[in-house]
């Protein structure tokens, strides 16, 4: 079974880059961010663009295949990412332009952002790098790993958001 | 509260308000009977992570002075200690389970990666997320008296959640 995943794998390749993904089943995951207007609506966006990919790809019920759609949904949710951070950023540095202008020392929240999101990448990184090992020595463990990512990008990314919304 | 106070632990910010004459530890009405239900409620399928803080809620109504700054910091910190002995109670178990199992499959001469020391840098690394994170959240107040009960809020959220999940690799291994 192994061996099979593996030459079918090398014989898709070209088919299965993941921008070709990204173009052709992103648009989903784009439209769905962009019309969810909170929490719940924003998580229920996850995971549908690999699952159509999954569904709709010759091979995407392999484990190369669904390692290689899911990978591909955290591409689009890591732009997202990005995004969301910036904007994160900027809206905290104007808060922190305001506070210093009475209280200097507690104008430290674009800091504590940049810190806190550092952590976070080495903590994501670790926790599926752990997924990845508890998958075993089969190739089903890339699947443990691959979802691991998508998962933790995806809830980072709608906290990113949602701290311009909730503000203390 | 100062910033460098965020770096006590539950229990000396809990001595701390103490001697600061708030709310006495023997005042504190609290029991994890709440949560413990909430968590059944929830079954295998649903998430657990909304019964964390039901205790605490529950001991902010019940102890007098519970709604204070001092008293809802007091009620979280018994909670974040619950949480956190749990936590501890896990991964205890999870890194003898994964040891034994990485020797298995050493001695078979496996190709599977190590489990164990995959465990502990993800817990290692939580540490550092989780006192940055709350870090971040307390940066918000401005320095206000709400930056304690928010930041005493981070960290039993964040243990409550770690906690969970490690107890749910526990129950899937």
């Amino acid at each position: 079974m192994k061996l099979i995943v593996f030459v079918l794998s090398v014989i898709a390749t070209p088919l299965w880059a993941e921008e070709n993904l990204v173009k052709y089943y992103g648009p989903v995951l784009t439209q769905c961010y962009a019309n969810a207007t909170d929490s719940a609506a924003l998580k229920d966006c996850i995971g549908a663009m690999s699952g159509n990919c999954m569904a709709g790809e010759e091979q995407g019920e392999t484990t190369y295949g669904v390692a290689t759609c899911t990978s591909s949904e955290t591409e689009v949710w890591d732009g997202f990412l990005n995004d969301e951070y910036r904007q994160t950023m900027a809206y905290m540095k104007a808060l922190d332009k305001d506070e210093a202008e009475i209280f200097p020392e507690f104008a430290n929240r674009a800091d504590a952002l940049k810190k806190a999101q550092r952590a976070w990448l080495v903590f994501r990184d670790t926790s599926c790098d752990l997924a990845y090992a508890q998958g075993g020595a089969g190739s089903i463990r890339q699947l443990y790993g691959t979802g691991c990512f998508m998962q933790m990008t995806a809830e980072r990314t709608i906290e990113l958001k949602q701290m311009r919304e909730v503000e203390g | 509260m100062k910033r460098n106070g965020l770096k006590f632990t539950a229990n000396a910010l809990l001595a701390l308000l103490l001697g600061a004459g708030g709310v006495a530890a023997q005042d504190l009405v609290f029991s994890m009977q709440t949560t413990d239900a909430c968590i059944a409620d929830s079954g295998h399928e649903g998430s657990a992570e909304p019964c964390i803080g039901e205790s605490a809620n529950l001991c902010m109504e019940r102890t007098d002075g519970g709604q204070s700054t001092m008293g809802m910091v007091a009620c979280m910190g018994a909670e974040l200690e619950a949480w956190d002995q749990r936590l501890n109670a896990a991964y205890t178990e999870l890194m003898a389970r994964e040891k034994a199992e990485d020797k298995e499959m050493a001695d078979l001469e496996s190709s599977a990666p190590k489990q164990a020391p995959a465990l502990q840098d993800m817990q290692r690394k939580w540490i550092a997320y989780r006192d940055a994170r709350c870090d971040y959240i307390g940066a918000q107040w401005g320095g206000g008296s709400g930056t304690g009960p928010a930041v005493q809020g981070c960290h039993m959220v964040m243990t409550g959640k770690q906690a969970l999940f490690l107890q749910r690799m526990l129950a899937d291994y």
